[in-house]
């Protein structure tokens, strides 16, 4: 599925995880990490608690920790923001390990550390389990304006062949001997760039042509996908993720 | 009984160009006609007048009547419009401009599916059409990965998922190597519709169409079997179309 090689996101699998319908995780994801961002940073059982039902849920998808690790470096940026705080926030400070450091930047450090890890973590398991198309169709389901999920559908299909384009015109430079490694060469490049926009807008004319051919009004026939629709009891398991979340946060905030 | 009707059909593009200068076809049902042409002649502004999406509804500049089985296209009758869209099958020219959707499978659905058709009858629709084009292994593979000649061939089949009357294909033949032209050219004779082929690979009009028309400058120049126009080199000439070199129809006498 999707466009070929171009989903270096996903973790082929058959899973629980991976076969359950793609509105149903979405939704699970995005509630999960709502409550784990209205979580107080200072209740850290409950962060606990939600890494604990990340890690089963990793389990469960036989998403492999390493893969998990690699593709969480996309976070590093925030990381470095979250250490760099507690030596420059201001108040009263405290010693760690022989550094001075202050107290509210150790706290706002960590609530970014774990919160935007939580986060990332579900996204990932998220992506790793739901081909990039399957995304767009569950996007769709849950009332997301079509022309968003249309648009990123149209790029799903495109890419691989715009990048073709684009690969055989630059060679075709290459073979006229261009060689654009100053500014002052970067002509063709800019031309070349100028030329693919031509090209994919009449392509997109092409494709709106072809596709009213075939009785297209504006909206992406329903029926094409229809044999992966969420049941009753697929939102019921979906539903579980958040639920538990929120019970952790509730029994931490007033029973602890 | 008439698969397809041109009368007097003339358009205008929106900046002046005068496209068609009064074009007159009939095609019965059953036929395969090949519809020859220099470039610029005016043959992919035909095609699109044929299923209805030139002219535009409410430009001036057109003027004329085409007629699909018993149903004439008016460009304000929506309803009217997709019926004729069923009936009338394009296959356009460059199979990654048809082919829009990550899967094969999802696109030879889309058409049927734009008709009303879902679950099991749909997916049905889907196996025969790529049956129909022997394309029924590649169903779940992406259009981007499959080789032109069978992008061509699941570009045919998303039309025949509709059950066209009327298949209508844009230089069918274009960059195809001589397999996969072969192939083409079988599973074309094989299929039971009427077909329009627009070309200007004249043996594959000789080889699949009995009966060809001449487009130049937006008029219809010549009308009768293929054999016959394309031994008039005379004729030929005059409208910039060539056979390959070295190669001549004899004259039928």
């Amino acid at each position: 599925m999707g466009a070929g090689h171009t989903h270096p996101m996903y973790v082929h699998g058959h899973s629980p995880v991976h076969h359950l319908a793609p509105e149903v995780k979405i939704a699970a994801s995005v509630l999960f990490t709502v409550v784990v961002v209205a979580t107080p940073r200072e209740l850290l059982p409950a962060f606990g608690a939600y890494a604990v039902i990340v890690a089963v849920l990793a389990v469960l998808a036989r998403v492999p920790a390493g893969w998990l690790a690699r593709r969480s470096l996309i976070e590093l940026p925030f990381v470095a923001t979250a250490v760099l705080l507690p030596f420059f926030a201001a108040g009263p400070r405290t010693d760690v390990l022989g550094l001075s450091v202050a107290v509210e930047g150790l706290w706002a450090g960590w609530n970014i550390l774990v919160k935007g890890t939580l986060g990332v973590l579900i996204a990932l398991l998220l992506a790793g389990t739901t081909p990039a198309r399957d995304v767009l169709i569950g996007l769709d389901r849950l009332r997301t304006p079509q022309a968003i999920t249309q648009i990123a559908l149209f790029m799903l299909r495109y890419l691989d062949v715009l990048a073709d384009e684009a690969r055989r015109m630059r060679i075709a430079r290459l073979s006229r001997l261009d060689d654009p490694r100053f500014l002052w060469q970067v002509r063709g490049f800019a031309a070349g760039l100028g030329t693919l926009f031509l090209r994919a807008f009449e392509r997109g004319e092409r494709v709106f042509l072809a596709m009213r051919s075939r009785g297209y009004t504006g909206r992406l026939p329903a029926a094409l996908q229809e044999h992966t629709r969420a049941t009753a009891r697929q939102w019921a398991v979906g539903a579980a993720v958040p639920v538990l979340a929120v019970v952790v946060l509730l029994t931490d905030r007033f029973l602890v | 009984m008439t698969a397809l009707l041109l009368d007097d059909v003339r358009y205008a593009y929106p900046d002046g160009h005068q496209a068609l200068h009064g074009v007159s076809l009939h095609i019965e049902p059953g036929e395969r006609v090949a519809l020859l042409g220099p470039n610029g002649a005016g043959k992919t502004t035909l095609v699109l007048h044929l299923n209805g999406i030139l002219p535009v509804s409410g430009l001036t500049g057109s003027s004329g009547t085409v007629s699909v089985g018993d149903r004439t296209v008016d460009p304000k009758d929506r309803p009217g419009l997709a019926e004729i869209r069923r009936r009338v099958g394009l296959v356009f020219q460059d199979p990654d401009d048809q082919l829009f959707l990550p899967t094969v499978a999802e696109d030879v659905a889309f058409g049927p599916a734009n008709l009303g058709l879902r679950g099991a009858e749909l997916t049905r629709r889907v196996d025969e059409a790529l049956a129909a084009v022997g394309m029924s292994d590649v169903k779940e593979r992406a259009p981007h990965h499959l080789s032109l000649g069978q992008r061509r061939r699941v570009a045919v089949a998303t039309v025949l998922a509709m059950r066209p009357d009327l298949l209508v294909m844009d230089e069918p033949s274009s960059n195809l190597d001589p397999q996969a032209r072969r192939e083409l050219a079988e599973i074309v004779l094989g299929l039971d519709v009427t077909l329009l082929m627009v070309t200007h690979d004249l043996p594959y009009a000789m080889q699949l169409c009995p009966r060809s028309v001449i487009l130049d400058e937006g008029r219809i120049v010549a009308d009768g079997p293929t054999r016959e126009l394309l031994s008039d080199a005379e004729l030929l000439a005059r409208h910039r179309l060539e056979l390959p070199y070295g190669f001549a129809v004899p004259a039928t006498t």
